[in-house]
């Protein structure tokens, strides 16, 4: 798909396209800068009147001296100079109360400008064939028709119309507009033209310059005139006449040359145009161009008698409806300034020069007002020298306002917006009804000559405009308006403010209302501070909101001020009707919060920190009066807990059943026949790995649990010295721990002085410290303990004599060297409590790296529960070190099994029974835990 | 009075203290203190025996008593009881700079060990028995075990974003593998708990029999 360009042709209007103003023309400028517009590629409009031709290039315009000599039929003008739309009712001529329809108005312009075109072999193609009001031409509407016609012209309607061929030549035709018409300063009467036609204000100031310019002129008159019927008696020779005249502007449109040529003759009677427009809106006086107003038109305006505000450069003409105008929108006070206008300038110097001589009647005779005087040169003042030295004076602003003005309105870049504007005709003709727009067709536009058909035109009669020419340039005196009729008084307040410069306030005329008196500010209101004065700008009324505008009437409600005496020591002092400060006592603000201050959340957190404080405040009161009323030894008794007696009341039985009954077998005792076979496996490792040392050697024993855990421990420390000691081996106890280290000691004394124990054993004597048995000191440094261990096993002197040197009373040990060697070999038992201790060992209890030749140093872990996983995993992990984990009451049974320790039946069923007991007291345990998180949660959703 | 003698009054008064021990159960009272105070002050006398018999002694007769004479072992054996000393300046505002230098040889020599020993003798051996672990007969485990460790790992991680309200926020991966790495935490800490009951119970069992059994001649 094509990349849609971001500026569209299509977004444009249909006139503007038309009148070449595309952005495809922009992008063609530089290549069709010297292509007139109507040679261009014709716009979409264009296809819409296919039978329209531009008339030939080489066909002078009205205007030029070649287009004199055409007769035009006298254009008559309109009985008023008020457009259609701001007339109430037609005037009383006949032409006006036609003006419903535009077709009408001129259709009389249109009937003779088909006989010229007829004559001169026009092209066929008519583009206004389907509007009526282009039917007739002035001269008719004069012959039969009132002398207003009730059109508008515009010059928007000129951009209706398609590119003509490059062959053709026709000048651009302009329309004045009811607010160009407005407008029309002061014209020279040299500068007027002799053609009676409307001439805006920025017409007529191109046109001032058209004496300058007599082969190039820039404008074309308005087809309006070209279409009276006087005009059209000659438009042969009018379109002969352009022939010989000099070549007219490249860019003007065909058929509005060719009006205009038409429409010459008619422009040749004299006519007055009033400069203003509007001064004949109350009078019924038609407007008369004057007689030097067709005289304009051959000259296109190039200089502005004055220059043109740019706000009316940029506005665009109205295209207004003769038929949908009304007198009555035209305000009274404007239309009573125009009637009470002073003699106007011609109205020449509104009326375009080319538009002179499309009037096909002149208007009624009116005072030929001199065209105002055309705008001195810049450098008129300036001597000579200086003249040559002056920079040349800026481009003149185009149609579109801006003085590059695109190539495609380069034609209308020609016309001098600046030239002072014909005096509007107070009268335009109506139209001839009976012309037709076909014999249109027929004519050569080619042969037209505008320039004479203007020149030609008779002048219009247009009477004195009534008001002054209003000049944009200079600042309106709305002071010289007349008197506005007396309004009702309005209901104003009773204390009127008298305007003032020093006090700067607005003054208020209580005599008109207020929305007049805010139109009609007699002076800015002035700040006067010290001797400062700035002046503010007012707004007006309808602009303040509406909280501005109460307050405003609220003030003025208020009394004024008491006069007050003036303090001559304060700062203000001097300054006159300064406002005096107001006497205000200072009250202490309350301390609660105000709702304005802090939401309904603050104030509630605000009362809770105060319920807070208060609730603190009472409690140390309570204890400062407790405190000295109580005795001081006399303590509050604690609550007696009955659940937790209950507890410990029902987990003593629960523990100690088992030993007086079976009743409590809930868990079978295990046996090793019931393990699996890895337990089986890691069981007979470690018996393997007892039997694996020699008799009568050495074992390193480390008790590192406390007295807390013997309950657990107890019977796995047994079982495995009881190996020991049934095979002569020698255990080296030693501990990380005080407590454990005494417990060992206290053990291993027990056991020697149990004589079920020597019978298990098969001794008859007891058991000896430091004979059969050696319990170390204390190993202090708990990890650099374990490690200064396991380098004393290997060439440490210093470490051996320290660790191995004496037992825990401090006497020798009498520990041999090859013992210690032999301790390198054997495995060790660790008889840990908790998880630190195995980590401790395991991760310790290593050859030193300068040792690497040596091979591990092995271990048996007997752990509790609690430390069963830990152990576990080291077993898994390492299992040519770490030989096997024994845990709990379990696998002290098991190895007892294993083993072959039990005593007789009874002892194994004693052994049992405290299985049993565990067991019980577990399940005890659970189902007493479960039953309170019952109860709790009951408790909670509760 | 004979060792036997002791022993049977020493298993009375043991058996006693027990009893008061057990006696929180219902709330605190003089029985538990007193069994408590009891405990604390022999074990702490006995482990100020214990290290001076078994530590102190041995070591400067190995040291600095040591015949013959030597100045280098001397001075090992003076070694510790300077950084001992260094140690009580640390109870000292305007010494305890001195002190710095003992806490850092003891925290400094402790911690050198103990990464030593975790990475020699946890880490390694752990990551490869964890690697092992993923045999085709024990592949359910392995995986188990695997996301149980890295779900645990990204549990811990204390990076997150912090937003202009000043509130942290971890990115939604991280929450969500954090949150099944606390599952698994969760089921470490309940198997160790019921693992600790049941220590707990059977040292009650144990205590409870031998006593009993004293008491009913068994």
């Amino acid at each position: 798909m094509a990349e849609r360009p971001m500026f569209d042709d299509e977004d444009l209007p249909e006139w503007l396209v038309a009148g070449g103003i595309t952005f495809a023309g922009r992008a063609r400028a530089a290549a069709d800068a010297d292509v007139p517009p109507w040679a261009r590629p014709q716009s979409r409009l264009a296809t819409l009147l296919p039978e329209f031709e531009l008339p030939a290039d080489d066909v002078p315009p009205p205007w030029s001296a070649a287009a004199a000599s055409v007769e035009l039929p006298a254009f008559e003008p309109p009985a008023e100079s008020v457009p259609p739309i701001f007339q109430a009712e037609l005037p009383d001529s006949s032409a006006v109360a036609s003006a419903s329809a535009e077709s009408d108005a001129f259709a009389d312009i249109s009937a003779p400008w088909d006989d010229v075109l007829a004559t001169q072999s026009a092209p066929s193609d008519d583009p206004f064939a389907d509007l009526d009001w282009m039917q007739e031409s002035p001269a008719a509407a004069q012959i039969d028709q009132p002398a207003a016609p009730t059109f508008q012209t515009s010059w928007l309607s000129e951009t209706l119309l398609p590119q003509q061929d490059s062959a053709a030549q026709a000048t651009p035709t302009f329309q004045t507009s009811w607010l160009s018409e407005t407008l029309l300063p002061e014209q020279d009467s040299s500068a007027q033209a002799a053609a009676s036609t409307f001439q805006t204000d920025w017409l007529s100031a191109d046109s001032a310059d058209d004496s300058a310019q007599t082969a190039t002129p820039t404008f074309q008159t308005d087809w309006l005139t070209e279409l009276s019927a006087d005009r059209l008696e000659s438009p042969a020779q009018a379109v002969s006449d352009a022939q010989a005249q000099t070549a007219a502007p490249a860019d003007s449109l065909d058929w509005l040359r060719d009006i205009g040529m038409e429409s010459e003759p008619a422009l040749s009677a004299p006519s007055e145009i009033a400069d203003d427009w509007l001064s004949d809106f109350s009078a019924a006086d038609e407007i008369a161009l004057p007689d030097d107003v067709s005289d304009q038109h051959d000259q296109p305006p190039t200089q502005a008698a004055e220059p043109l505000p740019d706000w009316l450069t940029e506005q665009p003409p109205l295209v207004s409806d003769a038929a949908a105008q009304a007198a009555d929108d035209l305000p009274d006070w404007l239309s009573d300034d125009v009637a009470e206008s002073p003699a106007e300038p011609s109205f020449e110097e509104d009326v375009p020069e080319w538009l002179r001589t499309d009037y096909p009647e002149p208007r009624q005779a009116a005072p030929v007002t001199p065209p105002p005087e055309p705008e001195p040169p810049l450098d008129a003042e300036l001597p000579a020298w200086m003249r040559e030295l002056a920079p040349e004076p800026p481009p003149r602003a185009g149609l579109m306002g801006s003085s590059t003005a695109p190539d495609d309105m380069a034609w209308l870049d020609q016309f001098d917006l600046q030239a002072p504007a014909a005096p509007v005709p107070t009268d335009i003709p109506k139209p001839n009804q009976a012309m037709r727009r076909s014999a249109e067709a027929d004519i050569d536009l080619s042969d037209l000559d505008l320039d004479a058909i203007l020149s030609d035109a008779p002048d219009f009669n247009l009477p004195e405009p009534s008001a002054a020419p209003i000049n944009l340039d200079e600042e309106f005196d709305f002071a010289a308006l007349p008197e506005l009729p007396p309004s009702p008084p309005a209901p104003l307040p009773s204390v009127p403010t008298s305007p003032s410069r020093e006090t700067g306030e607005v003054a208020v005329a209580a005599e008109l209302p207020e929305w007049l008196a805010e139109l009609r500010p007699d002076r800015k209101p002035t700040l006067r501070i010290g001797d400062q004065e700035i002046e503010l700008e007012e707004r007006p009324l309808a602009d303040l909101p509406e909280p501005m505008l109460a307050l405003r009437e609220r003030l003025k409600q208020l009394p004024s001020a008491s006069a007050v005496e003036e303090n001559k020591d304060s700062p203000l002092s001097g300054i006159p009707e300064v406002l005096q400060p107001i006497p205000i006592t200072a009250v202490p603000a309350p301390l609660a919060p105000s709702s304005a201050l802090a939401t309904a959340a603050q104030l509630a957190g605000v009362q809770s920190l105060r319920k807070i404080v208060a609730a603190q405040e009472a409690i140390l009161k309570q204890r400062e009066t407790a405190e000295i009323s109580a005795p001081a030894h006399v303590k509050p008794r604690a609550r007696f807990k009955f659940d937790r007696l209950l507890l410990t009341v029902f987990l003593v039985i629960v523990v100690v059943l088992p030993f007086f009954t079976d009743l409590a077998t809930l868990v079978p005792a295990p046996r090793l026949a019931d393990l699996d076979a890895a337990t089986q496996a890691r069981l007979s490792a470690v018996g393997a790995a007892l039997e694996s040392i020699p008799n009568g050697s050495v074992a390193l024993v480390a008790f590192e649990y406390t007295p807390t855990a013997i309950g657990e421990m107890d019977d796995l420390a047994r079982a495995l010295l009881r190996d020991l000691f049934k095979r002569d081996i020698r255990p080296i106890v030693l501990s990380t721990s005080p407590a454990a280290a005494l417990y060992a000691q206290h053990l291993l004394h027990r056991l020697s002085r149990s004589a079920a124990e020597m019978a298990l054993l098969g001794r008859r004597e007891p058991l000896l410290p430091r004979r059969d048995y050696v319990v170390l000191g204390y190993l202090p440094g708990g990890v650099s303990g374990v490690r200064a261990l396991a380098n004393a096993l290997y060439d440490d002197s210093l470490q051996q004599q320290v660790i191995f040197g004496s037992d825990l009373e401090g006497a020798p040990s009498d520990i041999t060297l090859e013992q210690l060697r032999a301790l390198r070999v054997n495995p060790t038992f660790v008889l840990a409590q908790s998880q630190e201790d195995v980590r401790t060992w395991v991760e310790q209890f290593r050859p030193p790296p300068e040792a690497s030749a040596v091979p591990e140093l092995r271990m048996v872990i007997a752990t509790t529960a609690a430390a069963s996983v830990a152990a576990q995993t080291y077993a898994a992990a390492d299992p040519d070190r770490v030989i096997g984990a024994l845990s709990g009451l379990r696998d002290a049974l098991l190895y007892r099994e294993l083993r072959a320790q039990y005593a007789d039946a009874e002892a194994q069923r004693t052994a049992e029974q405290r299985w049993q007991s565990v067991g019980f007291a577990a399940f005890a345990a659970a189902l007493a835990m479960l039953i309170g998180a019952a109860l709790n949660m009951v408790q909670f959703l509760v | 009075m004979t060792p036997e003698t002791l022993e049977q009054v020493g298993l009375v008064i043991g058996a006693v203290l027990t009893l008061c021990i057990f006696s929180y159960l219902l709330s605190d009272n003089f029985l538990y203190r007193i069994a408590i105070h009891i405990f604390i002050g022999a074990a702490a006398g006995f482990v100020l025996l214990a290290t001076l018999e078994s530590v102190l002694i041995p070591w400067l007769s190995a040291t600095v008593f040591s015949a013959p004479f030597e100045l280098p072992r001397l001075g090992i054996g003076l070694l510790p009881f300077l950084f001992g000393l260094l140690l009580v300046y640390k109870g000292t505002p305007r010494l305890s700079r001195l002190g710095d230098f003992g806490v850092v040889i003891v925290l400094g020599v402790g911690t050198a060990l103990a990464l030593l020993g975790a990475v020699n003798g946890t880490l390694l051996p752990l990551i490869g028995e964890a690697a092992r672990a993923f045999r085709p007969e024990n592949a359910l485990n392995g995986f188990i075990g695997l996301i149980g460790t890295l779900s645990v790992l990204v549990y811990f991680t204390y990076v997150g974003l912090r937003r202009l309200s000043g509130e942290v926020t971890q990115f939604l991966p991280v929450r969500f593998v954090g949150l099944i790495g606390q599952g698994f935490i969760a089921i470490t800490l309940g198997a160790t708990y019921g693992l600790l009951i049941l220590s707990a119970l059977t040292a009650l069992s144990g205590v409870l029999a031998d006593r009993l059994f004293i008491l009913i001649g068994r």
